[in-house]
């Protein structure tokens, strides 16, 4: 055996151990910006928007994050348009999750496109390439530098948006980015564990971060170090017992809810 | 209509006459889709001098306060501070609403959330938790905090920031007779040290207020209320 030989497993591996290293963190954050189901209309919206790019014949990252963020703008759209309460754009933002659901599905079957439907809605890691490495990898790398960057200004955001646009603390540009920073997580990270699953590492860890409720960057580094163990472990038993990872990992996320929140 | 105010040395100011006070508004109105809220409403506010606005339920008094800070665009009128347009210096301003869009769930402690925007030294923030008696619970979590103990971090870290006008929509509800106490003498305090201090409230008025102007908000009219 060559000294360079990889096993077949570690790959699919360190995937899974990257997804959940990064989803946590992102996680974290939308949880407070109360974020979740904006993410969630982002991870569905994926599925047309691969569509599209496969029957345009672009790649299907730009496709996944065309849909996504397209989805939010139309969501967006609609809720100003009908001038809605925040209760009522839990709606909106439901009915447009379902609606590119069923375009995506749509798209698939009206066009007999050959498209891993399985594969895009609860992942398969076995087929993930370097391309899927190497974008959760940038995309990790990413989110660290905004953490660095921008830390006190996501304080705001998650804590005080009103209070900063008291002091003139613009956080346009820092909304901007962090749609722009989610749609590419969700897409990056759906070959790990789909898109119909990604929400699962993305919030479970995160909730279990923010348990212990003392500080930001405490709760990003709990849900991110929970993430990665859950990721890597649920991966490892889903290759041993010969079971789909995406899945499995998110029935893994489930018994982290059941953790002591340190919130009075 | 004009309202005429007093500062605290005694020297008669008018928010038309005077060249700069330190908060003027002039003629301000502002509707609520097409309820007329505030109409004409002229306020000028001196540097150490502490003013409270009563009114009714939906008077204006939050809406007011929100309109001096700059949350709030006015219908008509202007709010300038120190003879200059608010934009650009809203940060000078420090308003402690009645119903904060804060999180309270957020995992961030007392301590932090007053010094969050705070650009002074550290000293600044242990001075402002001391004032408002909540130096024991620095290191809790905000989350943990009681509703007047919230009023009162909020109160703090607006004191921390050194604004040039202190802005309170009734602060002195949720608190025990010992915190409105204590709050008195620490909005007097600071009205001694330099900002304008600008409170709404309904009932009564701790005696630990000292050297207040009363104004009355009626009909979305000010009105001078007697001197105390």
């Amino acid at each position: 055996m060559s000294p360079l030989h990889v096993p077949w497993w570690l790959p699919p591996l360190l995937l899974a151990g990257l997804c959940g290293l990064l989803c946590p963190l992102l996680g974290t954050l939308l949880v407070l910006q109360q974020r979740v189901l904006t993410t969630n209309l982002m991870a569905y919206s994926v599925l047309p928007g691969v569509v599209v790019a496969r029957v345009l014949g672009l790649p299907p990252l730009l496709g996944g994050l065309a849909g996504s963020l397209g989805s939010v703008l139309l969501a967006e759209l609609l809720i100003a348009r009908r001038r809605v309460v925040a209760a009522e754009a839990d709606a909106v933002l439901n009915t447009v999750l379902a609606s590119s659901l069923g375009m995506g599905v749509l798209l698939v079957q009206g066009l007999d496109l050959p498209v891993d439907l399985d594969g895009l809605l609860f992942g398969d890691l076995l087929l993930s390439g370097p391309t899927d490495r190497i974008g959760v990898l940038l995309t990790l790398v990413l989110m660290i530098l905004l953490l660095q960057g921008q830390f006190e200004r996501l304080q705001w955001l998650g804590l005080d948006p009103e209070g900063a646009e008291e002091l003139e603390i613009p956080l346009r540009g820092l909304r901007l980015t962090m749609a722009a920073l989610t749609a590419l997580v969700v897409v990056t990270a759906t070959a790990a564990v789909g898109l119909a699953l990604v929400m699962a590492l993305i919030c479970a860890p995160a909730l279990f971060g923010l348990g212990a409720n003392i500080s930001l960057a405490r709760s990003l580094r709990s849900a991110s170090a929970v993430g990665g163990v859950i990721a890597l472990v649920s991966c490892g038993l889903a290759l041993l017992l010969d079971l789909p990872p995406g899945p499995f990992m998110a029935c893994c996320c489930l018994p982290l809810l059941l953790a002591p929140s340190g919130r009075g | 209509m004009m309202c005429v105010k007093r500062g605290r040395s005694g020297h008669r100011s008018s928010g038309l006459l005077m060249a700069a006070p330190l908060l003027q508004a002039h003629q301000l109105s502002f509707s609520y889709r097409e309820r007329p809220v505030l109409q004409g409403i002229n306020l000028a506010l001196e540097a150490r001098s502490c003013t409270l606005i009563r009114g009714d339920n939906g008077a204006g008094k939050s809406t007011l306060l929100q309109l001096l800070q700059g949350r709030l665009e006015p219908d008509a009128g202007w709010v300038r501070l120190a003879g200059r347009p608010l934009r650009g210096q809203r940060r000078r301003l420090a308003l402690v609403a009645q119903a904060p869009s804060l999180r309270w769930h957020y995992p961030i402690c007392v301590a932090d959330l007053v010094g969050l925007g705070c650009t002074g030294p550290a000293r600044r923030v242990e001075r402002a938790l001391e004032q408002v008696g909540l130096t024991a619970l620095a290191r809790a979590p905000i989350s943990t905090l009681s509703a007047g103990q919230r009023q009162r971090a909020l109160v703090a870290r607006a004191v921390a920031r050194q604004p040039a006008v202190l802005l309170l929509d009734e602060p002195l509800a949720c608190l025990d007779a010992t915190s409105r106490l204590q709050l008195g003498t620490l909005l007097t305090e600071q009205a001694r040290a330099g900002p304008a201090v600008v409170f709404t409230a309904h009932g009564a008025i701790p005696g630990s207020f000292q050297n207040l102007e009363q104004l009355h908000l009626h009909r979305g009219r000010l009105i001078r209320e007697e001197l105390r």
